[in-house]
């Protein structure tokens, strides 16, 4: 599953992120901590597939759907 | 003058710091066509640059491209003694990603470096300690901790910096942490320093339960844009009308002195009608930065712009348009600067590019003389709804509608070399806090320091141009100044949307700024004080039988026209590019014109 399939109030462990998303958008990701092994929980799914509210670390980060569908998870219970 | 840099994320109470630092001694200099303010005060004996907040060094957009190349240039001046990294200690792991980035980079140019501690007062707020010590040797770089709100520790940081600053470059001890990769180091450092997200998060998720409910949030947003949409008009007036009252009285003692003659006249209607008339929207402007300081400072403009990206998103636009957008109603120019929030160049470009046609506030003199002209005031729309009042709001729908449908058009077009580095919409929403009034009080003067000196030079060469065009020949009345005869010349272009050359004076005079429209018509119409009159004016209007269409393609001309100079000398700011600005000056002018034509025509 992706970041994007992730529901409400879900655990997911980030297992890759696809290198069809740009270098530069990569490292940004990487550098905000979308990192192999971070756990990430879902905070917001807006409506009509509007942009989705994630906790990752210490931080709240808002992502849209064509970056959170690149992100790939291991779902957590 | 040896000069120290200010650096750190965006929301690390920075510019707090600076300002502590600083006081009222600072200036904002900017870069014309990028958000980039780069502020710039003294501090002792030093000159502090506070650079805009960057999440890091390799940089995503057009702005944080510039932004990092300041900072790059800046480390290899001589005059640059000392870095500072501010780091907010509630967000430790994120905010040591980007100062271990800027202590590498420090280390190669061999500049002293510390790192500010800022938000030390929320730790304890949460008995939270972090060993300082311990963090410094770790990191090899002085580690000062202090909270730039409280003042805690500050005195202490100021000490040490002006000691830092005034030594030659040292040789920093060696980090025990692999700085070359701020990621993983970062998050080891956290792991063993930072106060748990759980903790620091729990306040902000609480607050985001309710504001970015899918039910409850929405009514708060739109709660909250109707509260500031209104503050631009019910707070802005008073200050409005004092600013007006203050004009008309120095034009009073003025003229009075002078004698009767050309200069006499020149004073008054070029000098106070013409240059004045614009300072009336400084205060507008003021209130708006205001409200939309509070607004970001505390954290919510990045909940609106998350709540607005997916609607505004297939016009092309950004959620972070909506403040521009909505802005715009009052007046184009704070809009413009308020557009500055967007980080994707290109959306802020198209923004900028559209923001002229919303309704604001100086149509509603020439909306309300129109309608009381053309649309019957007898007549209900489905029996229920007065006519006049459903034009007045078809005109702001059909503005909205066609800026959203520009914007759409201007999307798919490639706009400029930007394009490329398009910065996707990946936000992090900053925690919620209680607005500091010394920054915000800053922001808000220099809005209205920098509209004054960006507009009023445009605005005083187009007033004088005017003046002398409607003045000369002396004594020859309006109709065979130059500017009559000009009027008449110009007819033709006119006469298809079924208009004399009086509406074409007016309508060409109006291009200095749209509200002229009345005053210039009241006075052909031979109604002095037209402004104060338009029931009047509308009488006579209406009088002369102009057919329906004649009346409804005038209302859509001035709905899409860009008759504003000082929008367009605050777009040519902005953009930094005139053609842009010139260009959709004449090409609104030219698409207002086929649309009233159209309109003459099909009604």
């Amino acid at each position: 599953m992706t970041l994007w399939d992730l529901p409400k109030n879900a655990n997911g462990r980030i297992s890759d992120i696809s290198d069809q998303l740009d270098v530069g958008v990569i490292d940004r990701l990487k550098e905000m901590g979308f990192d192999i092994d971070c756990d990430v929980i879902c905070l917001r799914r807006s409506p009509f597939a509007g942009p989705i509210v994630i906790q990752l670390g210490d931080s709240v980060i808002s992502l849209e759907q064509d970056i959170a569908d690149k992100i790939h998870l291991h779902t957590l219970s | 003058m040896q000069r120290i840099i200010l650096v750190g994320k965006p929301n690390c109470g920075k510019s707090l710091l600076f300002n502590q630092l600083t006081g009222l001694r600072q200036k904002v200099a900017n870069f014309p066509g990028v958000t980039v303010e780069l502020r710039a005060g003294q501090f002792e004996q030093f000159e502090v640059l506070d650079f805009p907040g960057t999440y890091s060094l390799n940089t995503l957009s057009k702005d944080e491209e510039i932004a990092v190349e300041k900072i790059n240039e800046a480390l290899v001046q001589d005059d640059t003694h000392m870095l500072v990294c501010v780091l907010d200690a509630t967000r430790l792991e994120r905010s040591l990603v980007f100062a271990l980035q800027v202590l590498a980079l420090a280390r190669k140019h061999n500049k002293n470096i510390m790192f500010a501690l800022n938000m030390v007062d929320e730790l304890e707020h949460h008995n939270h300690h972090i060993d300082i010590d311990k963090l410094s040797e770790q990191l090899g770089v002085p580690v000062c901790a202090l909270s730039a709100k409280t003042l805690k520790g500050v005195d202490t940081f100021k000490q040490l910096l002006i000691e830092s600053a005034s030594a030659q470059a040292v040789a920093l001890p060696e980090p025990q942490v692999d700085i070359n990769d701020p990621v993983k180091t970062s998050r080891a450092l956290a792991k063993e320093h930072a106060l748990p997200a759980s903790i620091v998060l729990k306040n902000q998720n609480r607050i985001d339960a309710f504001l970015l409910n899918n039910l409850l949030g929405s009514v708060a947003f739109f709660g909250i844009m109707f509260f500031l949409f209104q503050s631009i008009f019910t707070w802005a007036t008073p200050l409005m009308d004092g600013v007006e009252a203050g004009i008309e009285a120095l034009a009073g003692v003025v003229t009075t002195i002078l004698p009767s003659g050309l200069a006499h006249d020149f004073i008054s209607d070029a000098m106070f009608g013409g240059v004045g008339s614009f300072l009336v929207f400084v205060p507008q402007i003021m209130v708006l930065t205001f409200i939309i300081g509070i607004l970001e400072d505390s954290g919510y403009l990045a909940r609106a712009a998350l709540i607005c990206h997916k609607p505004l998103s297939y016009f092309g636009l950004s959620g972070r348009s909506f403040i521009p957008y909505l802005s715009g109603h009052a007046c184009a120019i704070p809009a413009i600067m308020a557009a500055r929030t967007i980080e994707s160049p290109r959306k802020r470009l198209i923004t900028m590019m559209t923001i002229p046609l919303m309704s604001c506030s100086a149509r509603l003199p020439v909306y309300a003389l129109l309608i009381a002209a053309f649309i019957p005031s007898d007549h209900y729309w489905l029996g229920v709804f007065n006519l006049q009042g459903v034009t007045f709001f078809a005109l702001y729908m059909f503005g909205i509608i066609t800026a959203l449908l520009v914007s759409a058009m201007l999307s798919k077009m490639s706009l400029t070399e930007q394009d490329k580095t398009e910065m996707p919409f990946i936000l992090e929403l900053p925690t919620y806090r209680l607005p500091h009034w010394k920054p915000l009080m800053h922001r808000v003067i220099n809005s209205g320091m920098q509209f004054i000196k960006r507009a009023a030079p445009v605005i005083f060469i187009v007033s004088v141009v005017l003046w002398v065009l409607g003045y000369f020949p002396m004594n020859a009345g309006l109709e065979h100044s130059w500017l009559g005869q000009f009027g008449h010349v110009i007819e033709p272009v006119f006469a298809p949307l079924g208009l004399d050359w009086r509406y074409g004076v007016a309508m060409l005079m109006s291009f200095l700024a749209r509200e002229v429209f009345v005053g210039v018509l009241g006075t052909l119409y031979g109604i002095d004080g037209a402004d104060e009159n338009i029931a009047g004016l509308a009488e006579n209007i209406a009088a002369e039988g102009m057919p329906i269409g004649t009346g409804i393609g005038l209302l859509v001309f001035y709905v899409v026209a860009l008759q504003c100079v000082a929008t367009v000398a605050t777009l040519r700011a902005e953009t930094g590019n005139g053609k842009i600005a010139w260009g959709l000056y004449a090409l609104y002018g030219v698409l207002a014109y086929c649309l009233a034509l159209l309109a003459t025509i099909l009604i």
